[in-house]
């Protein structure tokens, strides 16, 4: 049955894709964003010696405040949609879609899984390359892979510019133009410090490069990759616009560019925000922490201990799943322990440390690929 | 009703704060009119040399007049003494024993008030000694004083809570309970006696005695029984024994009509001049919460020294009742007034008023005795107009009837209207009375009537029947504060303030012109009559920018000017009812003063 | 004349343990004064070369007016910053006061003395028992009874006082941190803020307005084991503020957003006004409590510690060294406070007790009088000065001899730090402007008044 299930699905890749694609994001990326929205919350609390929200329940269920995120969605849902009169309204409205689409597209590139051997789901699968058919557990496998997605992060840019410009207000104008600069800057960076890894991974393929890595934890980008990782993670950090490089927001100073959004829209762009943060930690995961590689399992299981083949593969969704939950709470720890920077400090940052940091480190590696591979 | 002894230690600001607080210095007192004051009531009247001598006043030369009462020369001179039993207005008995000060060579202390002072007389009162015995004597008054304040009327204006706080300020030692004597008790029409809080001054039945001239109230018992009485068979009933309790240094007497209503500290103060007969009693208007809660004499030698009667002191009842508040134009002829804006109905006065002036009416103009002299001297302005307009001008001087009953020697007049003489002055000499006015009415003779105040000396059945007179004018104008039958068949019915809600003047039978200060703001829609006559002769085209219709003020100065232009200034006002429009003054503006922060009246 | 910190080796480490009491008094944050010039393009920054040289090469732009302020999340206290801005570059500022105006100073005539305490607590808010100690001072002065205060009425204002300025310190420390995005060490010293408010909570009744301090001493004597609570209390303190510390003053970010921000010389500060943390921050060592003595602050041993640029952070660290020597003073306070009465025996001044006011009529009376005429105050003028939680607080009073003040006028030190806020922000970028503004600690019921 579940073999026919997969046989059929083995077949049809486009609708494997879509089952994939919301299986992926209505199964993980959006339960984890409403979840972190209370994580954050709990977490700072927790930092702060507060208790933070603990009381949201439905009847006497009430997990540790978790349904807070319900209370949350329906109070944005139902609060009034306040649109200024000056703006306007066509890129008003369509500025939190621009924001959030295209975090959302770009899980497409991201494997979760290994390939999925159809039709040997219970036996032990030594070799994968043998599988006749197969399922990848990644929604789009295409060669450009990581292209595609700074092609797409550059977009969510347009989010926050649009919202800046057509709210009709200097400050959210103010929020907006920092925001694509430091986004704009930063994401220079963030490309820069990946090519060490495409050049030691050999690839722009996302699911190559998990597997490139393989089970042995010292074959992974953090290791590889130690100073491509550090950069990487601060110019992601810094494309999430969280603290500190929250001054798009900084809500002390400029409140930010979606001062004058209400209810769900202002939903959408704080949604948006921690389904990059979850995106950043999944690419980080992809990148320097082998993907959804588990520290010496191979396909056939530990060592001389075989596995059947659906268990090494959910052993490996849930080492993936694992990796990002760790580091969205490292994001957490970090927001709600530094203070903000400065905008000229920011800029100082990208492009006078961070750059010339990444085209160093794209330099000695590349010195490295060509001596190792032998000058060839 | 004292006044409040000057503290000794007092600087230049608090000396130019009081004198812009105190009401004292009456608004029409200019220095040079004090030799036309009744006689004996001169303070200021100089002395023959020979007459001043000199004592030592506690250490320092202070010079007097030879035979003055010792505690006077200490006040004037700036030094505090406590005393219960005096009052500047009545003999000193020397009964309370709190103004003793030492003597030199007199073995004992002396009571101040009952000292004559003489030449080279060596005065202390601050002694340790004088200062002890001070205290004793507070002690001794306390020892059965109860535990009333917070329940007491006068507290917060007693003069023992004063006395005890300025000179004794130590804790009780008395543990014997105290003695008990009635509370509550019914003395007359007005007044409350408790009998516990007396502490035997004896000063209401000076008041009796000598103000009054009647001898009700007596002290009966001794010792720490003796308590104070009205005499068997008899009431406090007399025309002025209200200020029984504006002397009562304490809580004993109070009034029924204010007790409980208002808290002493908690009323403001504003000097205003008594609008019930033509006396003009200088009084303090009392208030708070914009409501008047009591009058109170206020100290004008001239007029009313330190008393008024009774009868005056519930006028400001008129202020809260039966008041007309919203103005009403209609169709004359009894048919029903519709309530309307004071704009709209003053429009529709001033147009009927011109129509009817341009068209040679004859049009009656009533002087009211109960509106100031400001509003009065307005309309004889209008009148003027209105004569060059075309119209043919009658006056008419009306106010309430006179009650000769009332009339006596000491302060109440037979005249009830506060402003007779002001009225006769500005109707002009050929005024007409109140009955020249109905039987003109009954001939048909006028076309318009505009009334500056409502009231007709006619009983209330009388005001019935006469009403429909009115009906056949063509227009009538009526500015009213009250409601009445006659205002009723006004075409154009225009609610005025009352006499504490305006500033201005009222000229009395002696023909001082004395101030009247706004206490509380006027009712409703109100509006003083100079405001609405004003207006009116704005909206008529009558007259534009005037003088007079700028501010009461300015219409006092304009009207002083006009009045006395060729008297000299500071004329007597003995002479003719206008040499008291040269000696008035129309004083300086302030604030209401809040009793609480003006010391203990007591 | 006051002492200024001296130079702590730099060795030290900051206090992350349980502290000893004598880590206490002699606490500090290491190097305060003996910090390191800043670098020379820092300083150069300071004079907005670097914003000026970029200028030149960008394209030609129009400067931008906007508001900041009433309504704006930073502007604690309600102020308004109308900004010239040219990028995110301050040309110009106009900074409008006034929207917290309460009245204070004619309130303040229309009360009698003892009830214009109330008022007082509303004026720095975040110290009140500061301005409570100040205007009592100020009318004891006028009386002529500050000779004969009781001494433990004085110990217990200087105990009060200075909790009071520690929370004031902590207030504006944490709310400077959280202005830069560090939510943390703010809620941190909001909590340190909160055990001190409980203790005053248990001796005055009242978190925040506490109008503990009458005109003769004070309302009440220290309930039981306050001291012992006290103590403890500052032992728990210490080692949050360290951790504090470490959050901040050891956070490259922070130093980066305060080092060379919103300098002033001493020279520009004197000539402004300036008083208190701020003008230490300068260099200037002037403390009220130290130059002209009060209360009984000429029996403790404590340093002012000063600054050296200026700059943000001086003012920031010139806040930490100072709640240090708060609780040093607390401490001898605790130790050297004597026994007695806390309210001075003069009837014409202090309440009679209640019993003998409901029982016999020569105490009911003075209650009476001491109630609706308030306490006769001999005439004249008065100035008299404590060191408040921002600096100078100075109270002006006239007194015509009545129960109520006849002009009273608050020298407010936030009032006068606020005027050259114009000063510090022009040139800054919009970022840089309130973190200069929360460490003037501008505190609207004190401004406005």
């Amino acid at each position: 049955m579940i073999d026919s299930i997969l046989m059929f699905l083995a077949e049809h890749t486009a609708v494997a894709a879509l089952l994939k694609l919301l299986l992926l994001v209505l199964g993980f990326v959006m339960p984890l964003a409403s979840l972190s929205t209370w994580a954050e919350r709990r977490q700072s609390a927790m930092m702060q010696d507060r208790l933070g929200p603990n009381r949201a329940n439905i009847g006497p269920v009430k997990l540790w405040g978790i349904l807070h995120f319900v209370a949350d969605a329906i109070k944005m849902m139902f609060k009034e949609d306040v649109v200024p009169s000056k703006v306007d309204r066509f890129l008003f409205a369509l500025a939190p879609v621009m924001a959030i689409a295209p975090v959302l597209i770009t899980f497409a590139v991201i494997p979760f899984g290994p390939d999925l051997c159809v039709g040997q789901v219970m036996s032990v699968v030594t070799d994968p390359a043998t599988c006749k058919a197969t399922i990848p557990l990644q929604v789009a496998r295409m060669d450009v892979g990581m292209l595609f997605y700074f092609a797409l992060a550059s977009l969510a840019v347009y989010g926050t510019t649009l919202a800046g410009w057509a709210s009709y207000n200097k400050w959210s104008l103010l929020g907006g133009l920092r925001a694509s600069s430091q986004m704009m800057s930063y994401e220079v960076c963030m490309g820069l410090s990946l090519m060490g890894a495409f050049l030691v991974y050999g690839s722009l393929e996302p699911n190559a490069i998990v597997t490139a890595q393989g089970s042995n934890i010292l074959h992974w980008g953090i290791f590889t990759q130690p100073l491509a990782f550090v950069l990487f993670f601060t110019a992601a950090i810094a494309e999430t616009k969280r603290a500190p490089f929250d001054l798009p927001e900084g809500e002390p100073e400029l409140i930010g560019y979606f001062v004058e959004y209400s209810g769900m829209r202002f939903g959408i762009f704080f949604l948006a925000e921690f389904i990059e943060t979850i995106f950043l930690s999944a690419v980080v995961a992809t990148v320097f922490l082998g993907g959804w590689q588990v520290p010496g399992l191979d396909s056939s299981g530990f060592g001389s201990l075989h596995l059947p083949h659906l268990v090494v593969v959910l052993l490996q969704v849930v080492a993936w799943s694992l990796k990002i939950l760790m580091l969205c709470w490292l994001q957490l720890l970090i927001r709600w322990t530094l203070p903000r920077f400065r905008p000229d400090q920011l800029m100082r940052l990208g492009w006078k440390q961070l750059l010339p940091l990444s085209l160093i480190n794209i330099i000695i590696t590349a010195a490295v690929v060509l001596w190792r591979s032998g000058g060839k | 009703m004292a006044e409040t002894p000057p503290s000794p230690m007092k600087s230049s600001i608090a000396a130019a704060l009081r004198e812009t607080q105190s009401p004292s210095p009456p608004p029409v007192a200019p220095p040079a009119a004090a030799s036309a004051a009744p006689a004996g009531s001169a303070p200021s009247s100089a002395p023959p040399p020979s007459d001043i001598v000199t004592i030592k006043l506690d250490g320092r030369d202070v010079q007097a007049k030879k035979g003055a009462n010792l505690l006077e020369v200490c006040l004037s001179n700036g030094v505090d003494v406590s005393y219960f039993c005096y009052h500047p207005g009545l003999s000193s008995p020397a009964v309370c024993r709190q103004c003793l000060v030492e003597v030199v060579g007199q073995p004992k202390l002396v009571p101040a008030c009952f000292t004559p002072i003489a030449d080279k007389m060596e005065v202390n009162t601050a002694t340790p000694r004088v200062l002890g015995i001070r205290r004793q004597m507070l002690e001794f008054t306390l020892v059965n004083h109860p535990v009333d304040c917070p329940i007491c009327d006068k507290a917060g204006e007693c003069t023992l809570q004063k006395q005890y706080q300025d000179w004794d300020h130590v804790g009780s030692r008395s543990s014997i309970p105290k003695v008990h004597k009635p509370k509550m008790q019914d003395l007359g029409p007005h007044i409350v006696l408790d009998a516990e809080r007396c502490i035997l001054c004896t000063r209401c039945i000076r008041v009796c005695d000598e103000v009054a001239g009647e001898k009700q109230l007596t002290m009966a018992w001794r010792g720490d029984r003796e308590q104070l009485t009205v005499a068997p068979g008899h009431q406090l009933d007399n025309p002025y024994s209200l200020n029984t309790v504006d002397v009562c240094p304490v809580g004993a007497l109070t009034s029924k009509d204010f007790r409980f209503t208002m808290r002493a500290w908690e009323l403001f103060s504003t000097s205003s001049v008594c609008p019930g007969c033509a006396t003009g009693c200088n009084v303090e208007v009392h208030h708070a919460q914009g409501e008047i809660w009591r009058l109170v004499p206020r100290e004008n030698l001239q007029v009313n020294k330190y008393w008024m009667c009774d009868e005056g002191r519930f006028t400001y009842k008129n202020v809260r009742h039966k008041r007309l508040t919203s103005a009403r134009i209609g169709g004359g002829r009894g048919q029903p007034a519709q309530i309307t804006s004071i704009d709209k109905a003053v429009a529709f006065a001033a147009e009927r008023l011109d129509r009817l002036a341009s068209g040679g009416g004859t049009i009656g103009l009533v002087f009211s005795a109960q509106t100031t002299n400001e509003a009065l001297f307005a309309l004889s302005q209008v009148a003027q107009k209105l004569s060059t307009r075309g119209a043919t001008i009658r006056t008419y001087v009306t106010g309430t009837a006179a009650r000769p009953e009332r009339a006596d020697k000491i302060l109440r007049s037979a005249d009830t209207n506060p402003n007779a003489a002001g009225a006769k002055l500005f109707a002009g000499t050929g005024a007409g009375d109140a009955s020249a006015l109905l039987s003109d009415l009954k001939a048909g003779k006028l076309k318009g009537l505009w009334m500056a105040g409502g009231d007709l000396p006619l009983t209330e059945q009388a005001l019935f029947d006469a009403a429909p007179l009115v009906d056949g004018l063509e227009l009538f104008i009526c500015q009213a504060v009250h409601d009445s039958p006659l205002l009723r068949r006004a075409q154009v019915q225009l609610p005025a303030a009352a006499w504490a809600e305006v500033d201005g003047s009222f000229t009395n039978n002696k023909n001082l012109v004395q101030r009247l200060r706004k206490a509380v703001t006027p009712q409703g829609d109100a509006r003083s009559h100079l405001e609405l006559i004003g207006q009116i002769a704005k909206k008529a085209n009558l007259a534009q920018s005037e003088k007079w219709q700028v501010s009461a003020r300015q219409a006092f100065l304009q009207m002083v000017a006009s009045v006395s232009s060729s008297l000299p200034a500071g004329a007597d006002p003995a002479q003719s009812v206008a040499a008291g429009f040269a000696s008035a003054d129309w004083g300086r503006e302030y604030l209401p003063v809040q009793l609480r922060f003006a010391n203990s009246r007591g | 004349m006051s002492t200024t910190t001296q130079s702590k080796t730099g060795s030290k480490k900051l206090a992350l343990g349980m502290p000893t009491p004598e880590e206490i008094t002699a606490g500090g944050i290491p190097g305060i004064s003996a910090r390191p010039k800043l670098p020379p393009d820092l300083m150069a920054k300071l004079n907005n070369e670097e914003l000026e040289e970029v200028e030149d090469i960008e394209l030609p732009t129009e400067p931008m007016t906007i508001n900041m302020g009433p309504s704006h999340p930073a502007t604690h206290g309600t102020v308004r910053i109308i900004l010239t801005i040219d990028g995110e570059t301050v040309r110009d500022s106009d900074v409008q006061v006034g929207y917290l105006h309460r009245c204070f100073e004619k309130e303040a005539e229309a009360a009698t003395y003892t009830q214009v305490f109330p008022y007082t607590d509303r004026l720095n808010y975040v110290s009140p028992l500061l301005n409570n100690v100040g205007f009592a001072l100020a009318v004891e002065k006028l009386l002529g009874i500050v000779d004969r205060l009781p001494e433990r009425a004085s110990y217990i204002r200087v105990i009060v006082g200075e909790i009071s300025r520690i929370t004031d310190h902590l207030t504006c420390l944490g709310a400077s941190a959280m202005e830069v995005g560090g939510f943390t060490p703010f809620l941190w010293m909001i909590k340190v803020r909160e055990w001190l408010w409980e203790l005053l909570e248990e001796l005055t009744g009242a978190r925040l307005t506490h109008s503990y301090v009458r005109i003769g001493g004070v309302a009440q004597d220290l309930p039981e084991h306050f001291i012992e609570k006290l103590r403890a209390v500052l032992e728990k303190s210490v080692e949050v503020l360290g951790e504090c510390e470490s959050l901040l003053v050891k956070n490259r970010i922070f130093r980066d957003r305060m080092d060379g921000v919103g300098t002033i010389s001493a020279e520009d500060a004197i000539a402004w006004g300036w008083t208190g943390p701020c003008l230490r921050s300068t260099g200037v060592p002037y403390d009220v409590r130290k130059d002209h003595p009060y209360l009984v602050y000429d029996r403790f041993e404590f340093d002012v510690p000063v600054g050296s640029v200026g700059d943000n952070y001086d003012r920031v660290a010139v806040r930490l060294e100072e709640i240090r020597q708060s609780m040093r003073i607390l401490d001898q306070a605790c130790k050297q406070i004597p026994a007695g009465p806390v309210l001075l025996d003069e009837p014409r001044i202090c309440m009679p007790p209640k019993n003998a006011v409901y029982n016999t009529i020569e105490s009911m009376i003075g209650h009476f009088k001491l109630i609706v005429d308030g306490i006769k105050v001999p005439p004249g003028e008065v100035y008299s000065y404590t060191e408040g939680g921002n600096g100078e607080l100075g109270f002006y009073i006239v007194s015509d001899g009545s129960g109520r003040p006849y002009r009273c006028h608050v020298r407010a030190p936030s009032f006068i730090h606020t005027q050259a806020l114009s000063k510090l922000i022009l040139g800054a970028g919009i970022a840089d402007i309130i973190p200069t503004f929360g460490l003037i600690n501008m505190i609207g019921g004190e401004c406005d008044r």
